[in-house]
């Protein structure tokens, strides 16, 4: 039995200037510092995910403490008066609409 | 011969209503199911919890009437600790803006490691920089820029940040950043000069080492400003 060897087709010229071995696919999720594993979030990254389902929760540590800030005296405050509720304005439906289905 | 079987065991049922309508509500549920998972799945992205470089832990105290160094202790609190973009959310969606903290009172935001006070390892060679918010109505979110620049670790030498701390005084509101080497000139001044970008402002700020507030409080003097 006589096997046939090929070689591995490699391309000899290797000049792979695109890939970026410092960035995760897809962009940069992570930044990272030249030479270290910094984990960075601007400004803009940071707001993104401030309304994620998983950033709303309040931790029942912070309950404890608007429970302790309530708890001292508290400075004294002008009394703030009630804001009138806005006028509640009557809104019949206008003949119009009410026979619009004939 | 199947799928007679079949169509008989279908049919069967329905001659009863109760076991009709039975059947009905599981197959709404389980649609109901399904579109809840898809949705889950449009979501995957937003459900994953971003890690940060650091742990924080927010610190609370209040003082109501003259402080000093032992009874200031007593009060200080530690709150919560977090350790991703996400349950940093979680607290500072929910906690109570600075701008009603009641006057004596301050929130302290330092790497889980470093305790806010003077004394601890990592402030003993360190200082801050402090910032009088002079525009009561920008407080907040200078507060939440300046938190954000922390824990984001967008200082140029964030290692070198310890924490840092809203006071709601009497005299005036203060923002003070926390470092760990005070004789390093370069590292402090560039993240003074980021902090005055972060927060928009002009007016100088100064730098002064624990070291001299420990020993005066009231006359100690800065070392840099920017």
């Amino acid at each position: 039995m006589s096997s046939t060897t090929k070689a591995i087709p490699v391309s000899l010229k290797i000049d792979r200037n695109d890939i970026n071995f410092s960035t995760s696919v897809g962009g940069t999720l992570y930044g990272t510092t030249p030479g270290g594993t910094k984990i960075v979030y601007d400004r803009n990254t940071l707001l993104q995910y401030r309304n994620s389902p998983l950033s709303k929760t309040p931790p029942p540590e912070l309950a404890h403490l608007t429970e302790a800030m309530r708890s001292k005296k508290p400075i004294a405050s002008t009394p703030t008066k009630p804001v009138n509720p806005p006028q509640p304005t009557p809104t019949k439906p206008t003949d119009e609409e009410m026979f619009q289905m004939e | 011969m199947t799928s007679k079987n079949e169509v008989e065991c279908l049919v069967e049922p329905t001659s009863s209503e109760e076991t009709t309508t039975t059947t009905t509500t599981t197959t709404n549920n389980e649609t109901e199911q399904q579109q809840e998972q898809s949705e889950e799945h449009s979501l995957d992205q937003n459900l994953i919890k971003h890690p940060l470089q650091n742990r924080w832990s927010l610190w609370y105290d209040y003082q109501s009437g003259k402080i000093n160094q032992e009874n200031w202790v007593d009060s200080l609190k530690k709150v919560i600790t977090f350790d991703s973009v996400e349950d940093f959310w979680c607290v500072f969606n929910n906690l109570p803006n600075v701008s009603n903290l009641k006057q004596g009172s301050s929130y302290h935001l330092f790497k889980e490691d470093i305790e806010p006070k003077w004394e601890h390892e990592s402030n003993r060679k360190g200082g801050k920089w402090v910032v009088m918010v002079k525009d009561k109505s920008r407080c907040d979110n200078q507060w939440l820029q300046s938190v954000m620049a922390c824990v984001g670790e967008t200082f140029d030498s964030s290692e070198d940040i310890c924490g840092i701390v809203y006071n709601s005084r009497k005299s005036g509101d203060k923002i003070s950043v926390w470092t760990k080497t005070a004789y390093d000139e370069k590292v402090t001044k560039d993240i003074g000069s980021y902090l005055k970008k972060v927060l928009e402002i002009d007016a100088t700020i100064t730098y002064t080492p624990h070291q001299d507030s420990i020993r005066s409080s009231k006359s100690a003097k800065y070392l840099y400003d920017v």
